[in-house]
């Protein structure tokens, strides 16, 4: 009897299924994840298998020869195994599809339409370092393979000709997407940072993250002020010394919990008087303000407070939204085409009686 | 329509292709295909220079003789500036706003036929000094409408950041620092040259005082004194940024304003100057 073709199934967990506590209880160290694929390497009817592990999903997808229902349950009981994580909440909390909608699923999830923050760039890089994993240790049978490489480029298709990945929708990366659109290069821009609340930390950690370094850091908690020193690799300038730093600064982060405006107008303007042609970026985290609003009308000052960076990082958001629509439509057109030609000898999906729903509807 | 002027009215049209390529990828919220335009902009920029290389041939100097030929060698300078500028600074919309700029120039140059009619032969006399003089002038010129024309990007920048406005469109245009680091580079080169071209015509004044007209005198010495003291200004800091760039935008429009005088000047001082000739010429479809 000739050997049935291998289906595509998929498993899994993300942050719209589960709880976070779920989740950490199954996200997966460096040798779980190694003994999870020699498992599913011993495993038979297994073909090649991918596992997907980010901080809101952990997803196998495999080729298997089962069929699907025995296949979902198999990849259920080794996620189980391998976390010692009941089998039984597991199934309450996971999902799975085979066949196109499998395939659906993961040109979603590579596209970041998937993800937490949608049109975020991360996951695809994720997707990439799953599949090479499983390339290493060659649990990659052609179909699978094919699928990946067509993941890929959908992805890369979606970031480039939708608005899915357009603007930053994080209060760290507006301000920094803004002190880009002054300095243009981050790195020779002197920083300093005030205070070390935690959007301070969440902005300054995006500023190093683009380069900026040396950062100097002011902070009353100095154990804190020494942990974001680690972090960003800066500097601590004691907080009393700081109005001393500030002529010498292109970007000041503000976020204490003073009650009491910390820079005045008048202090701005004397700090721009000493280097008039160099811009000053003021980024006010705090509430109440740290910086007095009338210092934004000063010439070559450019002010934004918690609010203002709010409001541009939830309209990038809404303008993402508005392209997930477009782009979802022409992500399961290009399933559907690749399905045509790696389906399992049939035209048609699989009968989705195997699907367990996914969260979100993104089966349709 | 003769070569000459086909080619570099051809050129304008390139370049225009090349500033719609932009506005149009701008218009779609996308990145402006950098090697594209600049390829279009390099292209317009070889059709215009030989253009302008035939039109000086037959007319035996430098093609400045006529308003057509002004604007051409104009819009010509601000690619010739933009080809070193743009690669310096790697800044994909100079290459848009350049284009953008030459092909108006260029276009605007070739709708009015009139402007063409009359062609100056043998303008220069031979003098090498006065047609180097001249078109020193017109490159200053050039540089100082890119200047122009960074300037108004800058305010765009700056109006954007400054009134929170932030149109996804804007994301693409070269940060503040950026502008004003080209902005004071475009000043000091455009009134460098600008400086070695009235040089030269004053040199010439004192050998031949009655060549060098008044008004033409009067006002290209103004707008030398004006950039000169924008350039000091800079320097020293105390003219930068936003006022800055209204500054070069505003003294723009006066240095084109000049180009009026110059012309005058040349109008009125034709019947005396024996070796100027005119040589009108017909265009298809003139009675």
């Amino acid at each position: 009897m000739p050997e049935t073709p291998p289906a595509i199934v998929l498993v899994g967990v993300n942050h719209a299924s589960a709880s976070l506590a779920v989740r950490e209880a199954l996200s997966l160290s460096a040798g779980q994840l190694e003994d999870l694929y020699s498992r599913l390497a011993r495993t038979d009817g297994v073909r090649g298998a991918v596992v997907l592990g980010t901080c809101n999903r952990i997803e196998i997808y495999a080729a298997v020869t089962t069929p699907a229902d025995t296949a979902m349950g198999q990849l259920e009981s080794l996620l189980s195994v391998v976390t010692t994580f009941p089998v039984e909440a597991l199934r309450e909390v996971s999902y799975g599809a085979t066949g196109l909608d499998a395939l659906r699923h993961l040109y979603r999830v590579a596209a970041g339409l998937d993800s937490q923050m949608v049109g975020e760039t991360e996951i695809l890089g994720q997707v990439k370092a799953s599949y090479r994993q499983a390339e290493e240790r060659k649990l990659l049978d052609k179909p699978l393979h094919r699928v990946f490489q067509k993941t890929f480029q959908a992805a890369k298709w979606a970031r480039t000709h939708t608005g899915i990945a357009e603007g930053q929708v994080s209060i760290g990366n507006v301000a920094v997407e803004l002190a880009q659109r002054i300095f243009g290069d981050l790195p020779a821009a002197k920083t300093l940072l005030i205070g070390s609340g935690e959007v301070g930390r969440d902005v300054a950690k995006a500023f190093a993250s683009r380069g900026v370094h040396a950062m100097a850091i002011a902070s009353r908690t100095h154990e804190r002020a020494q942990c974001l020193v680690e972090e960003t690799d800066g500097r601590i300038v004691s907080f009393e010394e700081w109005p001393l730093a500030l002529p010498d600064c292109d970007i000041v982060i503000c976020a204490t919990s003073a009650r009491h405006v910390l820079i005045g107008k008048d202090a701005v303007a004397s700090a721009i008087r000493r280097r008039p042609a160099r811009p000053l970026f003021l980024i006010d985290l705090a509430v109440p303000r740290d910086i007095e609003a009338e210092a934004g009308d000063l010439s070559n000052v450019y002010l934004y407070n918690f609010a203002d960076l709010a409001e541009i990082a939830n309209e990038n958001l809404r303008r993402r939204q508005a392209a997930v629509e477009a782009c979802r439509h022409v992500l399961d057109e290009r399933a559907s085409a690749l399905w045509r030609s790696v389906g399992p000898g049939q035209e048609t999906p699989r009968p989705v009686a195997a699907n367990r729903p996914l969260p979100g509807s993104i089966v349709s | 329509m003769e070569p000459d002027r086909l080619l570099m009215v051809v050129a304008a049209l390139v370049y225009a292709c090349a500033a719609a390529l932009t506005l149009g990828a701008l218009a779609r919220r996308r990145a402006p295909p950098h090697q594209v335009v600049f390829g279009l902009v390099l292209i317009g920029f070889g059709i215009q220079s030989t253009g302008l290389h035939l039109r000086g041939v037959s007319i035996g100097a430098c093609p400045i003789g006529n308003t057509f030929e002004v604007l051409q060698f104009i819009s010509w300078s601000v690619i010739l500036v933009y080809v070193f500028t743009g690669a310096v600074y790697r800044v994909t919309i100079l290459g848009a706003v350049s284009a953008t700029l030459a092909a108006v120039l260029g276009l605007t140059s070739a709708a009015v036929p009139a402007w063409d009619e009359t062609r100056r032969v043998g303008l220069f006399g031979g003098n090498v000094w006065v047609e180097t003089h001249a078109a020193m002038a017109f490159l200053s010129y050039g540089i100082f409408g890119l200047l122009a024309a960074t300037s108004v990007l800058f305010l765009l920048q700056n109006y954007s950041l400054k009134k929170k406005r932030w149109p996804s469109r804007l994301r693409f245009l070269p940060s503040v620092v950026q502008l004003e680091a080209i902005n004071l580079r475009l000043l000091a080169v455009g009134f460098a040259v600008f400086t070695v071209a009235l040089g030269i015509a004053f040199t010439h004044m004192l050998v031949n005082p009655s060549a060098v007209f008044s008004i033409k005198l009067l006002s290209t010495t103004l707008l030398w004194i004006a950039y000169g003291i924008v350039l000091s200004l800079r320097i020293r800091q105390r003219l930068f940024g936003r006022r800055l760039a209204w500054v070069n935008a505003v003294l723009f429009l006066f240095a084109l304003s000049t180009l009026w005088s110059v012309e005058a000047s040349r109008k009125d001082h034709t019947p005396e100057e024996p070796a100027v000739q005119t040589a009108p010429v017909r265009f298809p479809g003139d009675s």
